[in-house]
């Protein structure tokens, strides 16, 4: 059985093989060698966090390791990781996460070195999470859409009710986004916590949704491309939208439209405190949020000190925004979203 | 080569049959084969022979009882740690090896070096006849060359003994006389020990020095061809090898030394002992058919039959005759008294006494 | 051995086997099968029944009590029946065209070849190009048909997708089964003077039967146990099992409520496990003899017809072409829908960014592969050959993980290693152990279909020979079921590449797939990225299998069993 052939075939084979075992092992991280690290789950999503964690590293020389996962995994990730805690820090996300992480006792308390400057509306009294940025929600929409239609850009929350948006809006599923959960909260605002109002509303609502999208901004492109009409969601990926050139409005309702804090914290038993730390310093400081411009990513910068930038303060211009009560919505939480699945979702 | 004999002593297997429930294969089976001898298990179909030979092989224990190689017990011991060669019914050749390497396989686990290797392959394939094909696949060549294939391949290795399951019940009938020979041929000039398995008569009696005759799991009779042709021990023996009559008969008087029985109107005296047989007992009494006479008209003593069938096959002629709605078996090798006797004709059947028999033990 | 002998079974007692290395082999195997199947197993039984200490139905009564879930468990059971329908007609349509209608070699390839693909792609990738296809502004509704209200999202349009991406499961077991029975068989009937439709109903029909009956089971399950396509086309009106475990776990983090979820999908894919088991196996009338694709002169069915249906399936196989050829279009694109400039941007991206969900994903489906084929192997071995106490159990015990839905898997390794006494979550052995008693399930049926076909009598040849098991198994064994460990260390490889449904709740800071990150840029809706990750698996998988094919041709030694279908479902 052995023939020439066979045998050539045989060695190119093992040689290959070794030629990818051996680039394997190269590639591998030696310990000792890399630089420092720290490990995140980020909430934003990587088009964002990617270049905020470079300029970290840039100015610490800390490496940042990170997945992105949306609020509700993150959250679950986290609480399954209770006894042993993959990442160090939790980065951004809407602050009912926090809240709700803090009940189930997965964060530990740090209060960063600009903790004192900061507003009482973004940080934790307790000192679990700080906020890094504040993100409005908005209605934003197709403009050829709306020409079709012959509608102006919804200006109330009852604009959206009208069947010319039958199966044309896309939003957040509650389930997994933190998108939803606060639109959620801010309808539950809206209507004075009449819970038995706001539920009403948001079924009628549900009969012109085309389909809950898995994460906040999934809703975003079909929007733009006009697969859908419009939609809820955060500023942040409405001028996203807009900035990559679809053709989107962005409104406001005049009943008022909640903001939600994006914030951060330290885990309980994180493997790197200490570089935690170290982030979450820099991330609710000046130093990352005067970035925020420069980048294009379009939160409302935390800290008092950074300006915010002059189109993004245009586009808000007037709108009538309130803060979510987030302790209030972190202890609800799940309470107001198993309603949601078992009254608005079918 | 050392002098070695197969011991087989009160061994037992049980079986579990989805049907049957539990079914004894094996029923305490006692046996000796002395060196150089070779021995034949012969019996129907699920008489146990194959389960046996197995378990000298290694690859089915004993329940009960010991398997004795030579002076070595090797009842526990691994198949593989036995030294025996095995030819397979199937052949049982690897299909991926060449001729050459099939042969050469037992060789190569036993890490002879390649030189001697080599010249035992080569003087192996020569015995039977092989040289020639070292380089061919099994699927390549013939059945009757495959099966010669798992004879030297059993052979080479110089085992302590030789097992053979039914070698060449997948051969057309020339082959198998012409191979069945070889195979004996090999086996006296090479002194091997060995037991042999078949459910063919003709073949047992042919090549083995004792065969040994079994039956629902026990051994009936051990003895040369002529022993158990001659002097069968019981109704299984008789019938199983050659041809036999039945015929019915009832005990008139036991004496010392004989038995009288009738058989239809005749009164015949069977020398044998008494062995518990009572007058009036109604029983079987055999006869081959090469010792049947006819005559043309019935005598005083004889019984009176008419010829239902008359067969010329050459050197012989077989007759059925019917005596009293009984059927009689009739061979007869004289050509000229033959002519005498044609069909349909009423004939005198003479039984000689002596060639009479009556047995005990059914055997089955 | 004699074949009447097979009708004995071995006396029932503590039946250990004498060979140590076997002993050896089978005491290690169990630990790992305790280990990594039952234990992880029992968490989840344990989740789903017990509360505060005590045995309680009470969660699975909460969990059905909500609406939706009990909504999702009705539509699961419809919709697996829907496409274990239409998949298993489409899957015969498909064999009894490309077994009777003297199809050319080159058209038997290109369908062959085609319709592969959906088995081998990673996950999504129908939906994607459905949704590029059909969705508001698809290609085909709006920009060919001009269609504006076709609702993508729902029942229809995952029933076709996995039609479409299950029939070719159909479509191989048909296949085999109609080229088995005997086409002379129906000549007889034609000689005797029946119509062509009455042998088809009479005779070849009912010898299908069981065929039928197992691929509509095996498509079942399949359904069942979907996790990507239902994620991305279902939409929220119409819930399904895994896809609401999933959201449980990752979106409600409830770990109890996916638990229990999962667990009550395991009644259904269990049932279907059993009656595969132990009833259409044991009706299979028509033997496969090697003689595959004996064409006679095929009366069967009149050229006219076989054209027409010929026609049909290349239309279709066409289609899912269609669909890999937009998956690419849309990887090269900047922005499918808006902007049609040509552009590497997104490969760019998924050599830098995703360069180490690739290592990762491929250093992981590289070792799950050895250990994955190794274990095939033994187990099918061991399992085949040697008798000893508890084979039976081993033998169900290794399949468990492979009939499960995917889901069920991993929240069971989630929920089972997360906590002391054993700490694996985060790490690669994780992703591995799971692969590995997931699909190395496959290269245990194959090497023990192999082995049945191997006469006994040939190892038993190999022991009086000298050789104890371990030289059999190398020299012997091994050469001669080496086409069978090829194509389970193929088959291993390729649903690393491509599994998702389990994974995705093992993956961690330290290790990330390939699918995940396809699933994470859909989420984003970078759509041309997750097209290009897609694509790149695609070709990946492609690569390996004619790697497979190649091996297998130059190394098939003479008397080697044939291997015609590498995947086996």
């Amino acid at each position: 059985m052995i023939s020439i052939k066979k045998s050539f075939i045989v060695l190119f084979m093992t040689l290959i093989f070794s030629l990818v075992l051996v680039w394997f092992v190269g590639e591998m991280n030696i310990p000792g060698q890399a630089a420092e690290e720290v490990n995140a789950y980020s909430i934003w999503p990587e088009n964002w966090a990617r270049p905020m964690f470079e300029e970290f590293e840039k100015a610490t020389g800390i490496h940042v390791n990170f997945i992105r996962f949306s609020s509700g995994e993150a959250l679950a990730r986290v609480i399954a990781e209770k006894s042993n805690p993959q990442v160090d820090v939790l980065f951004g996300g809407p602050v009912e996460t926090h809240s709700a992480g803090i009940a189930e006792g997965v964060f530990e308390v740090y209060k960063p070195v600009t903790y004192n400057e900061l507003e009482s509306r973004f940080k934790d009294a307790d000192g679990y999470w700080v906020g890094i940025a504040d993100d409005p929600l908005v209605f934003m929409s197709n403009a050829g859409f709306l020409k079709e239609k012959n509608l102006n850009p919804p200006a109330s929350w009852d604009d959206l009710l009208d069947p010319a948006y039958k199966d044309m809006i896309q939003m957040a599923d509650a389930r997994t986004s933190g998108t939803a959960v606060t639109r959620i909260f801010t309808i539950l605002q809206v209507f004075d916590r009449d819970e038995a109002k706001a539920f009403e509303y948001m079924k009628k609502l549900r009969a012109n949704v085309q389909v809950y999208t898995k994460s906040g901004g999934g809703g975003t492109i079909p929007v733009g491309l006009g697969q859908a009409g419009a939609g809820i969601f955060f500023i942040v990926d409405a001028l996203k939208t807009q900035q990559e050139g679809y053709d989107v409005v962005v409104s406001f309702p005049k009943e008022g439209i909640g903001t939600s804090v994006e914030a951060i914290a330290l885990l309980k038993g994180a493997k790197n405190p200490e570089l935690g730390k170290k982030l979450i310093d820099w991330a609710s400081s000046p130093a990352m949020q005067n970035l925020f411009a420069e980048y294009q990513i379009n939160f409302i910068p935390a800290h008092p000190d950074v300006e915010i930038e002059p189109s993004l303060a245009a586009v808000i211009e007037g709108a009538n925004i309130f803060p979510i009560d987030s302790d209030w919505a972190g202890e609800n939480r799940k309470r107001i979203v198993d309603e949601w699945i078992e009254k608005v979702l079918p | 080569m050392e002098a070695i004999g197969i011991h087989l002593n009160n061994i037992h297997k049980t079986f579990l049959h989805r049907v049957k429930g539990e079914v004894k294969a094996v029923d305490n089976v006692n046996l000796d084969v002395e060196h150089a001898k070779l021995v034949t298990l012969l019996g129907p179909s699920g008489c146990g022979k194959t389960t046996t030979l197995r378990m000298v092989a290694g690859f089915e224990q004993p329940d009960k009882g010991t398997i004795f190689l030579g002076e070595e017990n090797v009842t526990n011991l691994l198949a593989n740690k036995r030294k025996i060669g095995f030819v397979f019914q199937n052949y049982a050749l690897f299909p991926h090896l060449s001729i050459y390497e099939n042969v050469a396989y037992g060789l190569k686990v036993q890490k002879i070096p390649p030189q001697e290797e080599k010249q035992r392959v080569n003087e192996i394939l020569a015995m039977v006849g092989l040289t020639g094909y070292e380089a061919q696949f099994p699927h390549q060549v013939s059945g009757g060359e495959q099966q010669r294939v798992a004879l030297a391949r059993a052979i080479v290795i110089r085992p302590k003994v030789l097992l053979l399951d039914e070698p060449l019940s997948n051969l057309d009938a020339k082959l198998r006389v012409h191979t069945r020979s070889e195979i004996r041929r090999l086996q006296q000039s090479l002194n091997m020990t060995s037991i042999y398995v078949t459910h063919d008569q003709e073949e047992a009696m042919a090549i083995s020095d004792l065969i040994a005759i079994m039956n629902k799991g026990k051994i009936i009779q051990v003895g040369t061809a002529e022993e158990l042709y001659f002097q069968p021990n019981s109704e299984f023996v008789a019938k199983f090898i050659g041809k036999i009559n039945t015929l019915p008969a009832e005990v008139q008087e036991v004496d010392n030394g004989f038995v009288i029985v009738k058989i239809f109107n005749q009164a015949y005296k069977i020398s044998r002992s008494s062995d518990g047989i009572k007058p009036q007992q109604k029983l079987n009494v055999f006869i081959r058919p090469e010792f049947v006479q006819l005559s043309v008209k019935a005598e005083e003593k004889e019984l009176k039959g008419i010829i239902t069938e008359r067969v010329f096959l050459g050197e012989k002629v077989e007759f059925t005759v019917d005596i009293y709605g009984c059927t009689l078996s009739i061979t007869s090798y004289n050509a000229v008294e033959c002519a005498k006797y044609l069909l349909n004709q009423e004939v005198g059947v003479c039984l000689p006494e002596k060639e009479l028999k009556i047995f005990k033990e059914k055997g089955d | 051995m004699p074949a009447f002998l097979n009708i004995f079974k071995k006396k029932v007692s503590i039946n250990l086997p004498k060979d140590p290395a076997i002993l050896l082999s089978i005491i290690v195997i169990w630990f790992f099968l305790l280990l990594f199947v039952l234990f992880p197993l029992s968490k989840i039984f344990i989740l789903t029944f017990e509360k505060s200490g005590h045995f309680t139905l009470t969660n699975v009564l909460e969990i059905l009590g909500k609406r939706n879930h009990l909504q999702a468990f009705w539509n699961s059971l419809l919709l697996a029946t829907l496409v274990g329908l239409s998949g298993t007609v489409l899957g015969f349509f498909f064999a009894f065209t490309s077994v009777r209608s003297n199809l050319s070699k080159a058209w038997s390839k290109f369908i062959d070849g085609t319709i592969i693909l959906p088995l081998i792609s990673p996950p999504f990738t129908t939906a994607i190009a459905m949704i590029f296809s059909f969705g508001r502004r698809g290609l085909i509704t709006y920009n060919l048909l001009g269609i504006n209200t076709f609702n993508v999202y729902g029942l229809h349009s995952v029933l076709f997708a996995e039609t479409i991406t299950f029939f070719p499961i159909a479509y191989l077991t048909l296949k085999g089964v109609l080229s088995g029975i005997d086409p002379t068989v129906e000549d007889m009937a034609f000689s005797l003077g029946s119509s062509r439709g009455r042998v088809f109903k009479t005779i070849t029909l009912p010898l299908a039967i069981p065929g039928l009956a197992n691929s509509f089971l095996l498509l079942f399950a399949a359904s069942l146990a979907d996790f990507a396509t239902p994620l991305i086309l279902a939409g929220s009106r119409f819930p399904l099992l895994p896809t609401e475990a999933f959201l449980q776990i990752t979106g409600l983090f409830d770990i109890r409520g996916g638990a229990v979820l999962s667990f009550i999908l395991l009644v259904p894919a269990f049932s279907v496990f059993v009656l595969q088991r132990y009833w259409v196996s044991r009706k299979y009338y028509v033997t496969i003899t090697g003689k595959a694709g004996a064409q006679t002169q095929i009366k069967s069915i009149t050229s006219r017809t076989g054209k027409v249906f010929l026609t049909v399936c290349i239309l279709i196989s066409i289609l899912i072409l269609y669909f890999y050829v937009l998956l690419f279009y849309a990887s090269i694109v900047k922005a499918f829908g808006a902007n049609y400039q040509i552009t590497l941007k997104h490969y760019i991206v998924v050599f830098t960014e995703g360069l180490k969900a690739i290592k990762d994903t491929l250093f992981i489906a590289t070792i799950g592969m050895l250990l994955g084929g190794v274990y095939g192997v033994v187990v099918g071995y061991l399992v085949s050959k040697k008798t000893f106490i508890s084979r039976s159990a081993m033998e169900i015990v290794s399949m468990i993980n492979y009939s499960l839905p995917g889901t069920i898997v991993g929240i069971a390794y989630l929920v089972a290693f997360n906590n002391p006494p054993i700490m694996i979550t985060g790490t690669a052995i994780i992703i591995i152990a799971c692969y590995v008693f997931r699909y190395g399930a496959t290269g245990i049926r194959t090497t023990v279909a192999i082995l049945q076909q191997i006469d006994p009598s040939i190892e038993e040849a190999s022991f009086s020979l000298g050789a104890n098991a371990i030289t059999t198994f190398k020299r012997i064994t091994i050469p001669l079921i080496l086409p069978g460990l090829f194509s389970g260390l193929g088959v291993v490889f390729i649903r690393s590449m491509t599994a998702i449904s389990a994974t995705i709740f093992l993956i961690s800071i330290n290790w990330t797939l390939i699918t995940v990150r396809i699933l994470d840029k859909m989420t984003e809706l970078e759509l041309g990225v997750a097209a290009a990750f897609s694509t790149l698996v695609v070709v990946i998988v492609f690569i390996v299998i004619i790697f497979i094919n190649l091996f297998l041709r130059l190394f098939r030694g003479p008397g080697a069993i044939d291997m015609s279908n590498i995947l086996g479902g």
